[in-house]
């Protein structure tokens, strides 16, 4: 047998069991029971250790390749949220395009489902430019930081919540990030959370998982979500599945279909080997 | 006086921001503060003139000197003037610019970033061989974190996701610590020779 062809499967193959893979759990779920992990539990208790009322200011620093990862955590945090009468302040800071619709798309949603109103018990501040600049102003005086309108450019005065909320050293409770990169939790840490001693959590891409964890381990994070992953869990704790569960079983059968192709090239790769030695001798 | 003076602000600006944090200036400190921000705003909106300058002039110079794959320049260069009409026109909110954004820009932006997982599962399995015992460490605790990260893991070996929680809170942590610590150091370093001038790269020289 030619053990080397087992090591060299045509690419094309491969691309097209993996589609097969992510898609057939879209069509028939399987819903593998879904673990929680302390650090979400982290995150979920966090939020609801607030007292009921409280502002959390929400940043959504993400594009549209991370969105799917990260807009279900929104949603879950909106529910969890609004259910204990909190208000929400959001921005977007990651991408000017996508970012504030995004952010407005997922927590409106909740907030018509569960009677919250724009303008009274939340708002969308939307993108700016310069997140750092930003966030030291807005530390101090909310509105200088969003140059006084709001994402689609409505004057901040006639909104009742900016009434109450003017400043986040002053007014903010809990800040909810979800981020893919830059601006990340070294910015909110080191401008606003640090400085003004609040408590910060949320969650990020799968892949940045693995770099943030000291900052959960030193309590800098009040836990974390770990991309897809985590915003099922999330879903779960919140007691609202939604697009974090479904997902999973497609990253169920991803994941075994990598290790599978791992383990095939490997048997290859030694079969070869052994092949070639014995051909030696 | 062109190479220096950028060298000469950066200096400036920095020893100003380094003392406002280190000495209690009051209100004229963080007033000071303030305004630098307000400034460093308004930088950012001309760094973003500036960048779509370079760009038309580096695709501007691929086209006209006919470099290898020319034509993708042309596109860009297409892309970008259409975009910038259509916003100018239609404005940021306009329904023919959101509609450009999000069936067009936002669509290419998720289909590049999810072909990164066939490109990914392709290399890993072109490359991920047990060569030797560093190569079986990394492989191992990659498959013990795919199957940590997903729940069929936990339906196939029960408690496995806790074990990759502690892979990633543990020796994960103590590695990335090292590694934040010697990144800061260097970053600080690097701070310090383009504070002193000693680092010009910046400046084009």
């Amino acid at each position: 047998m030619d053990w080397e062809k087992l090591q060299h499967i045509d690419i094309r193959i491969l691309y097209v069991i993996i589609l097969v893979c992510l898609l057939i759990p879209m069509f028939k779920p399987i819903g593998l029971p879904i673990a929680i992990s302390d650090a979400t539990r982290q995150v979920y208790e966090t939020i609801e250790n607030l007292p009921d009322g409280s502002v959390i200011w929400v940043s959504h620093d993400t594009g549209p390749g991370n969105a799917p990862e990260l807009n279900p955590m929104i949603t879950a945090l909106a529910r969890q949220a609004f259910r204990k009468n909190c208000k929400i302040i959001a921005t977007a800071f990651f991408n000017e395009t996508v970012g504030p619709t995004l952010v407005y798309t997922h927590i409106n949603e909740v907030a018509e489902e569960m009677g919250k109103e724009y303008g009274v018990d939340w708002i969308n501040l939307g993108y700016r430019i310069n997140a750092d600049a930003t966030m030291k102003l807005m530390v101090e005086n909310i509105a200088e930081g969003a140059l006084g309108v709001d994402w689609q450019g409505e004057p901040l005065d006639k909104f009742p919540i900016m009434q109450e909320v003017k400043s986040i050293r002053d007014d903010v409770d809990l800040l909810f990030v979800t981020t893919v990169g830059s601006p990340g939790y070294s910015d909110w840490m080191q401008y606003v959370a640090e400085p003004l001693n609040k408590p910060l959590t949320g969650g990020a891409s799968l892949t940045m998982y693995s770099g943030l964890q000291h900052y959960i381990r030193s309590g800098q994070l009040k836990g974390f979500l770990g991309g897809l992953r985590g915003a099922a869990e999330y879903e779960l704790l919140v007691g609202a599945p939604g697009k974090g569960c479904a997902g999973m079983d497609a990253q169920s059968l991803g994941h075994v279909t990598i290790i599978v192709f791992l383990i095939l090239g490997n048997i290859g790769y030694f079969a070869a080997k052994k092949q070639r030695q014995q051909e030696t001798y | 006086m062109k190479k220096q003076l950028p060298l000469i602000v950066v200096a400036v600006t920095a020893i100003i921001v380094m003392a406002v944090k280190f000495i209690d200036l009051g209100d004229f400190g963080a007033a000071t503060i303030k305004e630098l921000d307000t400034w460093s705003q308004v930088t950012y909106e001309f760094a973003f003139l500036l960048g779509a300058i370079n760009l038309t002039r580096l695709h501007y110079g691929n086209v006209s000197k006919k470099r290898p794959k020319w034509v993708y320049s042309v596109i860009a260069l297409i892309a970008m003037v259409a975009a910038a009409i259509i916003t100018l026109v239609n404005g940021v909110k306009g329904d023919v610019t959101v509609f450009v954004v999000e069936n067009i820009a936002n669509r290419i932006d998720s289909a590049v970033y999810a072909l990164l997982g066939f490109y990914v599962c392709s290399a890993a399995y072109r490359s991920f061989k047990l060569k030797n015992v560093e190569a079986t460490l990394l492989l191992g605790a990659a498959v013990l974190l795919m199957l940590a990260q997903a729940p069929i893991g936990d339906a196939i070996f029960p408690g496995i996701s806790k074990v990759g929680e502690w892979i990633l809170s543990v020796p994960n942590s103590a590695g990335m610590r090292g590694i934040r610590l010697g990144a800061g150091i260097g970053a600080y370093a690097a701070s310090i020779r383009v504070i002193l001038g000693l680092e010009r790269s910046w400046t084009g020289s």
